[in-house]
């Protein structure tokens, strides 16, 4: 009998806080121009539809490239790649920091050597390492998201254990103990259940750090450019010597998106954060 | 996963000496000091009754109460559940199957997201091996019975849920598997007046019903009216140890002549609380003489020396104290 | 000539106002303090008796509504200015918490957290004349002059909450609020500190005190006047001896009879209540007890109780 539903008032209070209202709306917005894209594009976006370097139009919204092919379009299929990437990455890297977070939380045996290696992982510098993996073996998305997520789930873990910590010494924890409960159970239900906000709010994290991750691979131009991402819209406007043609259109858009969502997940995430606190006030 | 132990459901025991401390100490070590939680424990509790240990913070009581179910291991000596050596049990849910803790503070003690179902099916799940739903709805049903708790509670959460009725799933949860042995730490402290009664009416006919043996930890002596037995304790020692009527109407320690005096009726009338309060600026030395030295009115020239031990002074009526 | 109360509370009410709601915590409060009495207000938690010290001393803030009649020595509270206040609250009223005990820095000697109160309060003029008043009060107190060279967390809970009294009573004022001051400790230091308490009185130190607790041996001990209230109104009010030996409200009676030691041990049905805030409880309640709550009436000189049986 898993009763996973969380309590009312707990979700009442979260969706009544204007950061959630914000940011939600925020991410649903882009997340219903990906998914509009699948079925409609106002153009190829690699084709080449329009004048070299035209302004933002009524035929081309944010105007056309240095080819002349269709911001818009790029645009919105560029926000599929990055989301698909953030998405997926989040997921993986929560997955495995949960795991490991509460694994070292409540079995002491297991704290010593999962908390060295998180200390290993942590000092490992991100954006070279994959920079350096992926100048070798170009990846995919999917690649490319699970690399972030093998580097990128030290931080979650080291906040969820330090929170499974504390609500372990709970005496319910130890009537749990009492009633039989095993302790896979245990964690993996009941302290679960009282993460949950918290876990969310690390997995908005991990969404931002991966959408800019994976900006700044296709920005050097080491990333899976052949599925125009933002990033690669950025970087392909700034070879093109954009600014100095001033064709602001081409790299404002995917740019002020990607700092856009990344905001909006930010303010999803402290919402949660506060949430858990007074859950666990 | 190893099963849960598949043991069915069984009276009561008969026998005499449900538990038995022996010789049980325990030691804390905390910033280079050691503490001591308890001293030479020896008691024994019986089947079917209820036992009222009293003392004050630090006095070891709840220490006590939680070695006895197997929660923590005593540093020195043991403690025989019904024959049985908790300390050389692997499996401490075989002790839980017999043996169960009711916590005080019933806001903390239980997880507020489950439904009082859950609650209760889990023992029957894990500790007893019940996983059929009729037979876990039986089962249920009864113990909610017990604590005066219908089916309209099932599916509410703890969180819906008022104090009282957190305690009362509280105790429900500790007696759905028969247990012949319930520690209940401080049932009444968190409780306001009105229902405390209603608490120590529900344990005695808990014990009246199930036949189980209840050990009550507080912290205030008049709880001893419902208890068989009563334990004094002080800084980690059974100071005095008898049956409650004779302890209540002839304390003879007099730390418990102390508590005894400090309830309304007696205050009331007199003053009788400044002569006992009397701190002798005598504090015993190191490890040495009895503990209650430093307060003792009646502290005379041996208690300095040594630590007085449990004596049978009247028929039944054990006091460790040198005056006797 | 009759002598004035030092304080007369009338029509008492409080709101609590949260993001979540408001609660009444007080209900048509009134009663009188004479100048030199001791009184005890007893309830549980919940029926609003630390509200009232706190009203007394006017620490509650708004959005909090207030709304009644405080007089001390025939002044509005109340009605109180910033400059009025100062003068009023720690001079005239002190109050001492629970929390005493803790609410000491723990960071400064208990030298140093005295200097920086009496220089506050302006009751000391410099650092040296500071520490003569602080050692001079800790003596009073009877605790040793060393302690003022000691940090919080070297005393134990009873020479803290000693401390606390030293500190609430150094600007002299004539009426000490005591809100659980004992509840945190063991026996024996709990009547260390209400001895204490009742010397001090004794000896002119303080002259009238309240004294707001849950525990009732306590009350027995200490209280001239006891005053029972639940949740928010106060539903009995007299002489210690009498409310202890001939309690009039049903709930008083309840409270007297289960802290016997022979006690019946009376267990009470619940029910749905209006009204009367005991209505839900009262093995005695008749009709009308579900419709209006009962105000206080006077059963014998100083004896007052609110219950439909004594009339009204």
């Amino acid at each position: 009998m898993l009763k996973t539903k969380k309590s009312n008032p707990l979700i009442r209070y979260f969706l009544s806080r204007i950061e959630t209202k914000v940011g939600m709306g925020i991410i649903a917005f882009f997340v219903g121009v990906a998914l509009v894209s699948f079925v409609y594009l106002p153009y190829n976006p690699i084709a080449s539809t329009g004048q070299d370097y035209s302004p933002p139009s009524l035929q081309h919204l944010f105007g056309t490239t240095s080819i002349g092919q269709d911001v818009f379009s790029q645009w919105m299929y560029g926000a599929r790649a990055t989301l698909f990437v953030g998405f997926l990455a989040a997921l993986m890297t929560t997955a495995i920091g949960v795991a490991v977070g509460i694994s070292a939380g409540f079995i002491s045996l297991l704290e010593e050597p999962l908390m060295r290696l998180v200390d290993v992982v942590l000092t490992l510098p991100t954006l070279p390492l994959l920079i350096v993996i992926a100048a070798f073996v170009r990846p995919s998305l999917l690649l490319v998201a699970g690399l972030i997520s093998v580097l990128a789930w030290a931080g979650t873990a080291r906040v969820i254990r330090s929170a499974t910590l504390s609500l372990r010494r709970l005496p319910y924890v130890e009537v749990a103990m009492l009633s039989g409960v095993p302790k896979r159970v245990l964690m993996f239900r009941d302290i679960i259940r009282h993460l949950l906000p918290l876990i969310l709010a690390y997995s908005m994290f991990a969404v931002i750090g991966a959408i800019l991750t994976e900006a700044s691979l296709d920005f050097i131009g080491v990333g899976p450019v052949t599925d125009y991402s933002w990033g690669a819209m950025i970087s392909l406007a700034q070879s093109n010597n954009a600014l100095f043609a001033g064709a602001w259109w081409w790299f404002v858009p995917p740019g002020l998106s990607i700092a856009l969502i990344s905001t909006a997940f930010a303010l999803v995430a402290y919402s949660l954060e506060d949430t858990y606190r007074r859950a666990n006030a | 996963m190893r099963s849960a132990p598949t043991i069915e459901w069984r009276a009561s025991s008969t026998v005499s000496e449900m538990i038995r401390f022996r010789d049980v100490s325990k030691y804390y070590r905390a910033g280079g000091r050691i503490i001591t939680a308890l001293e030479g424990i020896n008691l024994s509790i019986e089947g079917g009754e209820i036992i009222a240990i009293v003392g004050e913070t630090g006095s070891g009581k709840t220490t006590l109460g939680r070695i006895s179910v197997g929660l923590e291991r005593p540093s020195k000596g043991e403690v025989i559940l019904e024959e049985t050596n908790l300390n050389l049990v692997k499996d401490r849910r075989e002790i839980w199957r017999k043996a169960q803790y009711v916590h005080q503070d019933p806001y903390s003690s239980l997880d507020p997201y489950l439904t009082v179902w859950d609650v209760l099916e889990r023992p029957l799940k894990y500790l007893m091996g019940v996983k059929s739903r009729e037979e876990q709805k039986d089962r249920i049903e009864g113990v909610l019975e017990e604590v005066g708790m219908g089916e309209e509670y099932w599916g509410k959460r703890i969180q819906e849920l008022s104090g009282g009725e957190r305690q009362r799933v509280l105790i429900a949860r500790a007696f759905i598997v028969r247990p012949v042995y319930v520690v209940a730490d401080e049932p009444t402290t968190m409780i306001d007046f009105i229902h405390r009664n209603e608490v120590l009416g529900l344990l005695t006919k808990l014990r009246d019903d199930f036949g189980t043996s209840i050990m009550i930890i507080t912290h205030d002596i008049s709880i001893a009216r419902i208890s068989n037995h009563i334990g004094v304790m002080f800084a980690g020692r059974v100071v005095e140890y008898g049956e409650s009527k004779e302890v209540l109407s002839n304390p003879l320690h007099p730390y418990t002549q102390l508590l005894l005096s400090v309830i309304p009726e007696k205050l009331v009338e007199s003053n009788p609380v400044r002569e006992k309060l009397t701190q002798r600026g005598v504090f015993s030395l190191q490890g040495k003489g009895c503990r209650y030295l430093s307060r003792c009115p009646i502290a005379m020239k041996g208690c300095e020396v040594k630590e007085p031990t449990l004596e049978e002074v009247r028929p039944k009526h054990y006091v460790a104290c040198f005056a006797y | 000539m009759i002598a004035l109360p030092l304080l007369t509370v009338r029509g008492l009410k409080v709101i609590y106002v949260t993001q979540t709601g408001s609660k009444e915590a007080l209900r048509d409060v009134s009663f009188q303090l004479e100048e030199g009495e001791f009184l005890g207000i007893m309830g549980e938690s919940g029926a609003g008796k630390s509200t009232v010290g706190m009203a007394l001393m006017r620490l509650i803030p708004p959005p909090n509504v207030v709304r009644g009649q405080i007089l001390y020595r025939n002044e509005d509270v109340l009605g109180m200015d910033e400059r009025e206040l100062r003068a009023y609250r720690w001079r005239q009223v002190a109050m001492i918490f629970q929390a005493s005990m803790n609410s000491l820095d723990p960071t400064s000697s208990i030298g140093k957290s005295f200097q920086q109160l009496l220089l506050d309060k302006g009751v000391a003029q410099n650092k040296r004349e500071a520490r003569e008043l602080a050692r001079k009060l800790l003596e009073e107190v009877r605790l040793p002059e060393g302690v003022l060279d000691m940090y919080p967390h070297q005393l134990s809970g009873g020479m803290r909450q000693r401390v606390g009294i030293a500190m609430a009573i150094s600007a002299n004022p004539s009426l000490l609020i005591a809100d659980e001051p004992t509840t945190a400790l063991d026996t024996v230091t709990q009547f260390s500190i209400l001895n204490l308490i009742i010397d001090l009185k004794r000896e002119g130190r303080i002259r009238s005190v309240i004294f707001i607790s849950h525990d009732l041996p306590v009350h027995a001990y200490v209280a001239e006047r006891l005053m029972v209230m639940l949740k928010g109104y106060v539903v009995e009010e007299g002489p210690k001896r009498e409310v202890f030996t001939r309690p009039l409200h049903p709930y008083t009676q309840f409270l007297v009879e289960s802290s016997k030691l022979e006690g019946k041990g009376l267990r009470l049905k619940r029910r749905e209540g209006g009204g009367c805030p005991f209505s839900d409880l009262c093995p005695q309640a008749k009709e009308v007890c579900f419709r209006k709550a009962p105000s206080l009436v006077e059963v014998s000189a100083h004896h007052r109780v609110a219950c439909f049986i004594y009339g009204e």
